[in-house]
């Protein structure tokens, strides 16, 4: 008959599956924690100075989404606050008229890793920036 | 050396931490900004208030009838005497006398109807007693607002029907008992000196009574039962004069801790009454089986003294107010001490 | 001789489940009187419903295994909760952050339920109260450590999250990172009434998981032990561990069933909520007829039903009947313990009578055998 492994092999088996259950557990919170971190990012729409030294004005009234939430309105030096869940979004930012009808529609991709500690988004610059 | 030995086995380890704990804390106390006399008198005052209720649970353990978490039934027949009293306007030791008085034939039936309940359900008594309990304060609360009372002094001003939560008796006999040949040293301390007698009284007859025929007879019945029934005791109707002793002194006990207490607490005032009562019992050395005047005593004294205490000492020396949460782990931590205390298994 | 006939049947099938009919008729009555429209009762029936079984499902493998009523689910609640604290401080949305407040609450109701089992069994015949009891010590512990631990000895980021003075948390924290999170993952509605599908079906598997660790050997050892511990123990199955591991599950269990729970309230009340967890899961089991000793997964949902019809009836069918709303709200208190009364003296007065009936038994054959 096949001689059975020694209980001390058993034991240390189990020891491994177990932690190696409860290591995937952490690495599942930690991924949840990432995908799931609402940012608080705060949206402004000034003007804007580019790296060549030009001068961008802000824009007149825009509408912004990010990632298919409510749109935040903003006007010119207005600021208002956009939540963001994870790390990469899509910003799509709708330039309005005097009537507040969208006219031109922009999309940019971005990551919450690129923006400051504040994570200030100056859409102006944005705007610039998306297609 | 081995007296010391023999009295630490028989009070046990945690009734001597315990009190090594409260002088501790009795000592501490002047070098932490709390006036030793003030806390003194309260623990004191308190002691007074709660012994009754405390003793109530006495009849009950000895008959094997557990501990009694349905102590609000009792308690309830003291209310209604209380607010009649209330509504009577008697004042002063009259006063006191009549809610008592108007209590007792209530708590007779009530106890009654609940010794014959548990004498159905033999073995679990204790989780149905504090359901029991808890059903009959939120059926009161129904009638508190329904009952016909109509003194000004009990009914919610605007509608005029139904009373109010708390109703204070400070005109009618706060401290009518308690005052009886009181003293007070000093500014501070207030010694409840009628309260105390009142308290050593009703604790001097149930002493008697556990030595009379009937006495010994539930004793037996709670610690025998085969050899009870053996000498021709009724069990069950032991089972239920404990249940209605216990019911009357829970009523009286409430009386007193109202008049030193100076409100009457309705609704859900009652919900929880028992607790600190089983606690301080258990602390007091008794057990699920068996329970003497000492433990009341004692217990009510360490118990009450802890509360006191623990919470003044630490809320000056941390600068917060955490009474209220120590009252809950010290309270709720005792009873769970004393139920997991292993008792032999008989089968 | 041919024993039960159609009316001793009936007779059998009301005694045996005489409390959810008793419940079935005050709840009608408390329908007709509190005008509630039918699409209104439904709707509030099926957010409910939705919102409790996962808790009250949880009390089922105690039962089992003999424990009785578990009355330390609060316990779970507690960690639950905890779990739900980090997350809305860390301000992790959606079903990342349910996922991730039960990641947190899964250990702690580990060690939770595990203490609570270790009591419970060196307070063999009298678990009930001790759980009961333990549940209070746990609260007052918990508050300890939310009230002046968290902010101070545990960092709290979210200063939103603290009171005033520093530390401690807040009496009411928001809990829209999360709110309805998994009850509208699945959106479907029906003739304007929403069905919170995504957590029926976590509920369905649930079940199917119980069902399935009827049949596993943990499973059957439970069972044994909850039928009759020294056989049991002669039987060579470890019963005290046993126990101790029925007791973590629930916990655990009810930890999940508290977030559950609060994503649907979407506020948590953080000094408040988890303390009629118990009453109320067990209140509503007792109503669906379980026992203290048997229930099942139908008892779980006929409860709920009927509880909570009754919970959502009674102050306006007070108010309409009576005059008073405030009359209704302590009437269904004192339905909620009068019920756990009632069923805890029928147990004990079945068990009573069990034992006369197989005493009397006895001495029949030893009459017949002298």
């Amino acid at each position: 008959m096949k001689e059975l492994p020694s209980r001390r092999r058993v034991i240390l088996k189990h020891i491994l599956v177990n932690f190696v259950i409860v290591l995937l557990l952490i690495g599942l919170g930690v991924w949840c924690y990432v995908q799931g971190k609402t940012y608080k990012l705060s949206l402004g729409n000034y003007a804007y100075t580019d790296q060549n030294g030009e001068e961008h004005p802000a824009l007149e009234a825009v509408e912004v989404f990010i990632d298919d939430r409510e749109p935040v309105f903003l006007l010119e030096d207005d600021s208002g606050t956009g939540e963001a869940t994870g790390r990469q979004h899509t910003m799509v930012i709708k330039l309005l008229d005097e009537n507040d009808k969208p006219i031109e529609s922009r999309t940019i991709k971005f990551s919450v890793a690129d923006l400051d500690d504040d994570l200030d988004v100056n859409v102006a610059e944005f705007w610039l920036r998306a297609k | 050396m081995n007296r010391i030995k023999k009295f630490i086995e028989e009070a046990g380890w945690p009734r001597i931490l315990i009190a090594v704990f409260l002088v501790i804390l009795f000592i501490v106390a002047p070098f932490v900004g709390v006036p030793v006399d003030a806390a003194f008198s309260d623990t004191l005052v308190r002691f007074g208030m709660n012994g009754v209720l405390v003793l109530a649970m006495v009849p009950m353990v000895q008959s094997g009838c557990g501990l009694n978490f349905g102590l609000p039934l009792g308690i309830i027949a003291g209310l209604l005497g209380a607010v009649t009293s209330v509504e009577l306007e008697a004042k002063g030791i009259p006063g006191v006398f009549t809610a008592m008085a108007i209590a007792t034939p209530i708590a007779v039936v009530l106890g009654w109807g609940y010794g014959l309940l548990l004498n159905k359900v033999k073995g679990e008594e204790m989780m149905i007693a504090t359901y029991v309990g808890f059903s009959s304060v939120a059926f009161m609360c129904i009638m508190w607002l329904v009952l016909p009372y109509s003194s000004s002094n009990m009914v919610w001003g605007y509608a005029g029907v139904g009373l109010r939560t708390t109703v204070s008796v400070e005109e009618f006999w706060q401290r009518a008992i308690s005052d009886i040949a009181a003293f007070n040293i000093g500014d501070a301390f207030y010694f409840p000196t009628g309260m105390f007698l009142f308290f050593l009284l009703l604790c001097g007859l149930m002493w008697v009574f556990m030595r009379t025929r009937t006495g010994t007879a539930m004793t037996t019945v709670g610690s025998n039962p085969d050899y009870a029934r053996a000498s021709g005791v009724n069990i069950n109707r032991m089972r239920t004069l404990s249940v209605i002793l216990s019911t009357w002194l829970g009523a009286l006990g409430i009386i007193v801790y109202e008049q030193s207490f100076g409100f009457i607490q309705l609704y859900m005032g009652p919900f929880m009454m028992a607790f600190p009562a089983v606690a301080a019992l258990l602390i007091g050395g008794a057990s699920v089986k068996k329970a003497s005047i000492i433990n009341v005593i004692v217990g009510t004294f360490l118990f009450q003294g802890i509360l006191t205490m623990t919470p003044s000492v630490i809320n000056s020396m941390l600068q917060t107010d955490m009474s209220e949460v120590i009252r809950i782990i010290v309270s709720n931590g005792m009873i769970l001490y004393a139920l997991t205390r292993v008792t032999k298994v008989r089968s | 001789m041919k024993s039960t006939s159609g009316g001793n049947a009936v007779t059998l099938f009301c005694m045996r489940n005489a409390v959810p009919i008793v419940f079935l008729l005050v709840s009608s009555i408390g329908i007709y009187y509190s005008q509630f429209t039918a699409e209104y009762l439904i709707q509030e029936m099926l957010t409910r419903l939705a919102r409790n079984s996962f808790l009250v499902l949880s009390l089922l493998i105690p039962i089992m295994a003999g424990m009785g009523l578990n009355f330390g689910m609060v316990l779970g609640a507690m960690a639950g909760q905890i779990g739900l604290i980090f997350i809305s401080d860390w301000n992790v949305s959606g079903l990342y952050g349910m996922t991730l407040a039960a990641l947190i609450a899964t250990p702690l109701a580990i060690l939770f339920g595990w203490m609570c089992g270790v009591v419970l069994n060196k307070a063999r015949g009298r678990e009930m109260v001790t759980s009961y009891i333990l549940g209070f010590f746990m609260n007052g512990v918990y508050q300890l450590a939310v009230l002046y631990g968290f902010g101070s000895l545990v960092p709290i980021l979210n200063p939103e999250l603290v009171l005033s003075r520093g530390y401690g948390i807040r009496n009411v924290t928001n809990l829209d990172n999360i709110r309805g999170s998994l009850d509208n993952a699945i959106e479907l509605n029906i003739m304007g009434i929403h069905v919170p599908l995504a957590t029926f079906l976590l509920i369905g598997v649930f079940c199917l998981f119980i069902v399935w660790f009827r049949r596993t050997k943990l499973g059957q050892d439970m069972r044994a032990t909850g039928q009759d511990l020294s056989v049991a123990h002669s039987a060579g199955i470890p019963v005290m561990r046993t126990r101790i591991i029925s007791i973590v599950i629930s916990t655990v269990l009810a930890a999940y069933g508290q977030i559950i729970f609060l994503q649907n309230v979407g506020t948590l009340n953080t000094y408040n909520s988890h303390e009629q967890a118990g009453v109320f899961a067990i209140a509503s089991l007792l109503v669906g007829g379980a026992t203290v000793a048997r229930a099942s997964i139908l008892n779980v949902f006929t409860g709920v039903l009927l509880f909570h019809l009754m919970f959502v009836v009674s102050p306006m069918a007070g108010k309409y009947l009576v005059g008073d709303a405030q009359i209704g709200e302590y009437f269904r208190v004192f339905v909620c313990y009068a019920i756990i009364s009632l069923a805890l003296v029928l147990h004990a007065w079945r068990r009573h009578a069990d034992k006369e009936r197989a005493r009397a038994a006895l001495r029949g054959e030893a009459g017949g055998a002298a």
